[in-house]
């Protein structure tokens, strides 16, 4: 047994040495302070302040010194502008529910925004404005989607999960950027697995970054499809030696092309259908990653994380040619790096919009004593799309080919994807579904609470197909159901493009 | 917060967040939940820096080992194919094959097990230690310890016939 004991201190010290460096200092402080035990620490200094205060001086009622007293409690009401969401103030209520993260993003976005009255004011100024916050979350969406992504919810589809796994979903609807619905964990006051947002201190809050696999590849096949790379377009799928992936660190398929045996080449639009990275590392290659990448920001791809876990921040006119291979590699077509799941939901309503980006947003509109100060901002009718119009109708039809997202009734463009678990090469770590249809956006991140094999109950490992696209179904068809929306078609496919570009076979 | 707290706090954050992660990645196997699992308790620690203060470290690690164990279920296995290629591997070393089999039943292993072969052998507690660590009593340290690695052993046949290679019992 010596034996073996040395060689699992051996193989441990391995493993440990591979952890990389970060600084969790300043998040985790941040972290704490958006915690209910913070606030009561806080509001307990600050009485005692006033009791100290009070001794030689004026006191100060309803407020420390450095506060102005509360104007009235801030109220967050659902996009019908009636049913209440979250009252802020200084003793919330509406915190410890779903939604409760959607109050995080609010405040944020207020805090920020432009156009915001409480721009560069503080989180506790806009609780206490009494204020009247119109969100753009819909009560019916929201409800479809929780319905869904709640294990709390005895007819959800990860209700008799194994209670590591965690799912986060967004839905966004095309054309106005409004997010319609938003889950990233169970309890408000608990970590954001759908995204980040900018906290009252200026740090960056959220852990719904994730690696999005496969379900990246939109990006990269509509940069390919505007670039003029045609559907029928072939690529040699079997491992092969690309730029980058030499011998012995080869890219490696997790499925086969459908009807192509090993030496025949791979359509890209089959590629697609059975999401072969080889084909799409190869296409990013040829593409360019940062014209890929290019595309996924203009899409809705805001921010993308590095291998050393440093948020990028992609737009703001920022050169992409600064990040890419310097920080982001080609593997980027594949979808090594994480995102957030809120940036590809907003990214497939760009592509539901046929290409028109309209910026996620969670605030429709505030109203302080009855009087309108702040609104939401649309895309202008005349805004160009990133994508042309056959690039458009190539990309819708050739993901509504995804079985896995199949709604009866609706046209419904789809893509999966998943991501290996640490330095195993038998099991995921994250898995993904996200697509659209002309009326609606939605993206779904199935993961482990603190990483690890993802797996179903039953044992099998949960891959996008499978948990991801349950939630998906469920959560699109329900909604689209409950706010009464049309099926409208895509268009018909073009097959635009160019039939031998670069790096493809040729025919 | 006291400033004086905030200070204290990241003094300690600061030096000792790299040997937190290590612990956490080689629990989780993944940089991004080590990354999560160690925030979360140092938020923790910030929290109650006050009751803790020259206790931090344990105070830590002992949420660290208790999150990963307890959000955890036994874990069932079952192979699935990789969506991408396997990570760029270390030079090889003699038993380089033996660590990495090792490795991958590290990963298959339920999480109170896979913590209790962390704390014995990468931070090299006793078994009392690590039972206090754990809120359990030693006697489960040492079963959970000869579980893991009984199914280690079974996970790596190749170990014996390699040691009888290298000159171990059994050569003639």
């Amino acid at each position: 047994m010596g034996n073996l004991e040395n060689l699992v201190r051996a193989t441990l010290h391995d493993v440990a040495r591979e952890a990389r460096p970060a600084d969790l200092t300043r998040a985790a402080m941040a972290q704490a302070r958006r915690t209910a035990r913070y606030r009561l620490l806080k509001f307990i200094a600050g009485l005692t302040a006033i009791v100290v205060g009070a001794v030689g001086t004026v006191v100060v009622l309803g407020g420390t010194a450095d506060q102005p007293p509360p104007l009235g409690v801030t109220t967050l009401y659902y996009s019908d502008g009636t049913t209440v969401m979250a009252e802020l103030g200084d003793a919330p209520v509406g915190l410890d529910q779903p939604t409760g993260l959607v109050v995080s993003h609010v405040l944020s976005e207020l805090s920020t925004a432009a156009a915001s009255p409480w721009r560069g004011q503080t989180w506790s100024q806009i609780r206490n404005a009494g204020a009247k916050i119109i969100t753009t979350i819909d009560p019916r969406a929201q409800a479809e989607l929780e319905r869904a992504v709640d294990p709390s919810q005895a007819d959800s589809p990860v209700a008799e999960m194994p209670e590591n796994l965690r799912a986060a979903a967004v839905m966004v609807e095309p054309g106005t950027g409004r997010v319609l619905s938003y889950y990233g964990g169970s309890d408000g006051t608990g970590p954001d697995l759908a995204g980040v947002f900018v906290d009252e201190n200026g740090e960056v809050a959220g852990l719904g970054r994730h690696p999005p696999g496969g379900s990246f590849q939109v990006h990269t096949l509509a940069a390919a499809l505007n670039a003029g790379y045609s559907l029928n377009s072939h690529w040699q799928w079997t491992p092969h030696p690309m730029p980058g992936r030499g011998e012995g660190n080869l890219i490696n398929n997790a499925s086969e092309c459908p009807g192509a045996g090993n030496e025949l080449p791979c359509s890209l639009l089959d590629s697609t259908t059975a999401s072969l990275n080889v084909p799409f590392y190869a296409l990013t290659v040829s593409v360019g990653p940062a014209n890929v990448l290019s595309l996924a920001r203009d899409a809705g791809v805001d921010s993308m994380w590095n291998d050393s876990g440093e948020r990028q921040v992609l737009t703001g006119g920022r050169d992409i040619s600064e990040v890419v291979p310097s920080q982001f590699d080609f593997i980027l077509g594949i979808g090594q790096y994480p995102i957030t799941v809120l940036d590809q939901a907003n990214a497939m309503a760009t592509y539901a919009a046929a290409g028109v980006r309209a910026k996620a947003h969670f605030v429709r509109a505030a109203w302080l004593a009855d009087e309108p100060v702040y609104g939401e901002t649309l895309p202008a009718a005349d805004q160009a799309p990133i994508l042309s119009a056959s690039a458009s109708a190539d990309l819708d039809w050739a993901l509504s080919r995804t079985e896995a997202g199949r709604i009866e009734g609706r046209d419904v463009a789809t893509k999966t994807g998943e991501w290996q678990y640490g330095a195993s090469i038998q099991e995921n770590a994250h898995a993904w579904t996200v697509g659209y249809t002309r009326e609606l956006a939605m993206a779904v991140w199935v993961g482990a609470f603190q990483g690890g094999p993802i797996r179903a109950s039953d044992g099998s490992a949960v891959s996008g197909a499978t948990v991801p696209a349950e939630i998906y179904r469920a959560a699109m068809a329900a909604t689209h159901t409950a706010m009464n929306l049309p099926n409208i078609p895509f268009p018909a496919p073009v097959f635009a493009g160019e039939l031998n570009p670069p790096g493809s076979v040729p025919g | 917060m006291d400033p004086a707290v905030e200070r204290e706090f990241t003094d300690f954050a600061t030096q000792r967040t790299h040997a937190l992660l290590r612990i956490a990645y080689t629990l989780t196997g993944d940089q991004h939940a080590a990354e999560d699992l160690v925030q979360i308790a140092l938020a923790k620690a910030f929290l109650r820096w006050r009751s803790i203060r020259g206790e931090a470290e344990p105070y830590v690690k002992r949420i660290i080992y208790n999150e990963s164990v307890s959000r955890w279920r036994r874990p069932h296995r079952r192979a699935e194919t990789p969506m991408a290629a396997p990570p760029e591997r270390a030079a090889a070393a003699d038993d380089t094959d033996l660590r990495l089999a090792v490795r991958q039943a590290l990963g298959s292993l339920p999480p109170r097990q896979r913590a209790v072969l962390v704390l014995r052998y990468l931070e090299d507690l006793t078994v009392h230690e690590t039972a206090e660590v754990l809120g359990c009593r030693p006697g489960t340290v040492a079963s959970q310890a000869a579980r893991a690695l009984a199914k280690l052993r079974d996970a790596v046949p190749d170990l014996d016939q390699t040691m009888r290679a290298h000159g171990g019992r059994g050569v003639q």
